[in-house]
């Protein structure tokens, strides 16, 4: 009898105890966070390479509201919205797949196999199809976004960095990191339409090919023109950018920039292009009106993005290497402000809310996110929003979105 | 009874369940294994993978699109001409092919950077026969070093030196033609001495269609040139067969060629030189030349080659004497052992009364046994007409070679008729039987 009473005064203890550690752990847990209820316009979305997730913070409270975990080892390069809002698209370039994740449920949808490493892609304006560009094999994945597959995979590029769909979805801009050279594929044909040869790095080489033989900067990015009429290709190697029309797929002109140019960055107004020469820290800035380096400015050490902000006024370079931001009024296009975001930070890349007033900067050594307050350049940190925060976007960003 | 009847049932339902879960979990183990296998093999294939830089040659229209092959009629879709490119793509290998290629391409590396040292010596004994003069038997010998380098793609770095000794037999006959242009090499009575013969840099350009040449140079390798009378180390010795006396190069001086070369039937050249080895006059009195050049295979289906040349510069003797000419160089193949060429030129000198003229023509015969398959006959006939005299001569040779590196030859030259540039008298039915050794190394 006595034996009884104590097995059951153990167990009614033992019970007590698991309850109260489940409500304790229930407790820990981060409340859900119901994206649907935001306005997609207001969220940043920020990837996190190394926690395998991204990020999402509120614009209003600049805080982080939910981390929307990508699964184990997914190592994610970038982050984009479809255009209706209510799907992430993410590469995840650590297992090879591309990842539709609905925003509501905050659930991968979709894991679809890519090629080897895949890092930027393109989405037509419809939301139908993804042009991915996987590092490692040097292939276009074409992913059916509504079906959740890959459709076809290309193969013969070299590198694959950039992509830029024409805005009536008839064709996509791919550049060649590995090579010099740009490519347009025919989206309704899904076939290579043209191959553009992009500098003159085969003159320069004459006399010197072995310097070009140890390492090669391509074209990371075809930059389109706001209305789409043209590409702006800038090619590493050759210090110059080629000008393609999109209509006739021609390279109508070839311009001299500074040395070792990353890409070009095109003003919300249409009006520049900003090319950052990585070679001579300088900035070109091109006229796309005329067609011609107009000014070229000081910039950073390894910059890696440009960002406008109050309608397009003031362009934030970032450099990576000085760990700080360049702030240039775009009227005068004088350097009006250096903004130390701190030291020994890496900083990658920003997005612009899309009402022009903040920059969301990821700085991936820190784990952090800065924000820029384009207005007065006051600069506010987010501290632990995942690990290695590399890419940023916002959806109807008034600044073209960009990773790298 | 009932109770172990329960017993019973209840072990052999729960022994079931059991071995059921128990495969279940071992086919779930193998697909989970070959996922795994799968994965593995995924991520060490990416691991075996590098990236290499590689040349690759492209072909560009002025649009900028690019063909990894010539087009159809090496025309771009608007009929614009492509423009060859040798650019660079990195491109992943597995990295046991990148090593073989890494391999290659360090042995092709160091093979361009090498400096190729190479040389030749001749051996020259002429007789004369049938002079006024006593009848002597003449010695001559050269030999030469040359060095290469490309200092650059598309560049090459080439001097040579040499050392010529003995006059050869013009020393006693004093022939108009020059009977052996060997021991003439530095000029008319400049022997034993060694020398920088040539010392220059050749540039590919535009594709290998252009190629020039500045430095020390010799234009009679650009110019006048002749694939059957063009070369006295192997061929002819006598110097109106080796090239058109009324070229009349300066020696090899500072200068410059430029050859355009498309590949296809025609050709041009044009020459500038120092009319002396100073450069000092390179400006004011440079020797000028021009060359067409017509390849063909019109007559008999085979290879002809006609070049026609024009010249202005300096008499030799007076820089102050302006000089032109113009002449032909041709040379047709006849079957697949015999070609003929022929040489014809006019040209004038400023305080001369009239125009000087030459011509030559001739034969190569190759050998017809297969053994002696570079073994070459050569018969000619030269004649040549200048103010200071005329001269008609004519010459045979059999080449014939003992090793890849080793030839010796048999040379009979006729004087038919001419003037002894050094006496005044004439020159009639003199014989110079020779024998020429070279040594290739």
């Amino acid at each position: 009898m006595f034996t009884k009473r104590v097995f059951l005064i153990l167990s009614v203890f033992y019970i007590a105890f698991l309850s109260l550690s489940w409500v304790w752990a229930e407790e820990q847990k981060t409340p859900e966070t119901n994206l649907a209820s935001y306005d997609p316009k207001t969220l940043v979305f920020v990837t996190n390479r190394d926690s395998s997730d991204v990020a999402v913070i509120d614009t209003k409270t600049d805080k982080v509201i939910t981390r929307i975990s990508l699964e184990a080892f997914a190592n994610s390069h970038m982050a984009m919205l479809t255009n209706d809002g209510k799907k992430m698209l993410v590469s995840a370039t650590g297992r090879d797949q591309f990842l539709i994740v609905d925003l509501a449920t905050q659930k991968i949808e979709k894991m679809i196999k890519t090629g080897q490493s895949p890092e930027h892609f393109d989405i037509t304006i419809d939301d139908q199809l993804a042009y991915v560009g996987n590092m490692q094999d040097s292939t276009v994945s074409v992913v059916d976004l509504k079906e959740g597959k890959e459709v076809k995979r290309m193969a013969g590029f070299f590198e694959p960095h950039g992509f830029s769909v024409l805005p009536g979805n008839s064709k996509v801009y791919v550049s060649n990191f590995g090579a010099h050279e740009v490519r347009a594929i025919d989206i309704p044909s899904q076939q290579i339409a043209k191959r553009l040869a992009i500098g003159d790095v085969h003159h320069a080489a004459i006399r010197d090919p072995e310097r070009y033989m140890s390492e090669l900067k391509g074209i990371a990015n075809p930059t389109m023109t706001i209305d789409g009429r043209f590409i702006y290709a800038a090619d590493g190697d050759s210090g110059a950018v080629g000008i393609i029309d999109t209509r006739t797929d021609r390279v109508i002109k070839t311009i001299k920039v500074g040395d070792a140019p990353w890409r070009a960055y095109a003003s919300p107004d249409g009006l520049f292009m900003l090319v950052l020469n990585n070679g001579d820290a300088t900035i070109s800035v091109i006229n796309t009106k005329r067609q011609e380096v107009v000014t070229t400015l000081k910039g950073g050490i390894e910059m890696t993005g440009v960002n406008f902000a109050q309608d397009g006024k003031k362009a934030y370079i970032i450099s990576r290497g000085d760990s700080a931001v360049y702030v240039y009024d775009m009227n005068s296009f004088k350097m009006v402000n250096r903004l130390k975001i701190g030291t020994n930070l890496a900083l990658e890349t920003a997005a612009t809310t899309a009402d022009g007033t903040k920059i969301y900067l990821a700085s991936s050594t820190d784990d952090s996110v800065y924000i820029i307050d384009s207005a007065s350049d006051q600069v506010k940190r987010i501290a632990n929003v995942g690990r290695f925060p590399w890419g940023v976007t916002i959806l109807g960003s008034a600044s073209p979105n960009y990773c790298h | 009874m009932r109770r172990l009847l329960f017993l019973v049932v209840s072990i052999a339902l729960i022994s079931s369940g059991s071995v059921r879960a128990q495969e279940g979990q071992a086919n779930d183990a193998g697909v989970s294994l070959s996922e795994r296998v799968k994965t593995l093999e995924e991520r060490l294939e990416k691991l075996d993978k590098v990236e290499v830089v590689k040349q690759v040659v492209e072909y560009m229209c002025p649009g900028g699109e690019i063909y990894d092959s010539l087009p159809p009629d090496g025309h771009c879709p608007d009929g614009s001409v492509t423009e060859e490119r040798k650019t660079f793509k990195k491109i992943a290998f597995s990295r046991r092919e990148s090593l073989s290629e890494k391999i290659e391409a360090a042995l092709q590396e160091a093979e361009a950077k090498r400096v190729v040292i190479g040389g030749s010596a001749r051996g020259i004994l002429q007789q004369v026969i049938h002079s006024r003069e006593e009848d002597k038997l003449f010695g001559e010998g050269s030999v030469d070093f040359f060095f290469l380098s490309r200092p650059m793609a598309g560049t090459i770095f080439f001097a040579d030196l040499e050392a010529v000794g003995g006059a050869g037999p013009d020393e006693a006959v004093g022939s108009l033609s020059r009977l052996n242009t060997d021991a003439e090499t530095f000029g008319v009575g400049v022997t034993d001495q060694v020398k920088v013969r040539e010392a220059w840099l050749h540039m590919s350009l535009m594709g290998d269609r252009v190629k020039a040449v500045v430095g020390k140079i010799d234009l009679t390798n650009y110019f006048d040139r002749n694939s059957v009378a063009n070369d006295e180390t192997a061929k002819f010795l006598n110097t109106a067969l080796v090239n058109n006396p009324l070229l009349a190069q300066p020696p090899n001086g500072p200068g410059l060629a430029v050859r355009y070369e498309p590949g296809r039937e025609i050709g041009a050249g044009i020459g500038l030189q120092s009319p002396d080895n100073s450069g000092s006059t390179i400006v004011e009195k440079v020797y000028a030349i021009a060359e067409l050049d017509y390849h063909t295979h019109l007559l008999f289906a085979r290879e002809g080659n006609y070049r026609f040349w024009g010249k202005i510069g300096r008499d030799a003797d007076d820089l102050d004497n302006k000089t032109w000419g113009v002449g032909i160089s041709l040379d047709q193949q006849m079957s697949t052992r015999i070609t003929a060429f022929a040489r014809a030129g006019v040209g004038r000198t400023e305080d001369e009364s009239r125009n000087a003229h030459a011509w030559s023509t001739g034969l190569e015969i190759g050998s017809p046994f297969k053994a002696l398959i570079k073994d070459r006959a050569g018969f000619a006939f030269s004649r040549q007409v200048e103010e200071d005299g005329s001269e008609s001569i004519g010459e045979g040779y059999y080449n014939h070679f003992l090793t890849e590196r080793l030839a010796v030859a048999f040379d009979l030259q006729w004087l038919f008729s001419g003037k002894n540039q050094i006496t005044g008298e004439k020159n009639e039915n003199l014989l110079i039987p020779g024998f020429r050794t070279t040594i290739n190394f």
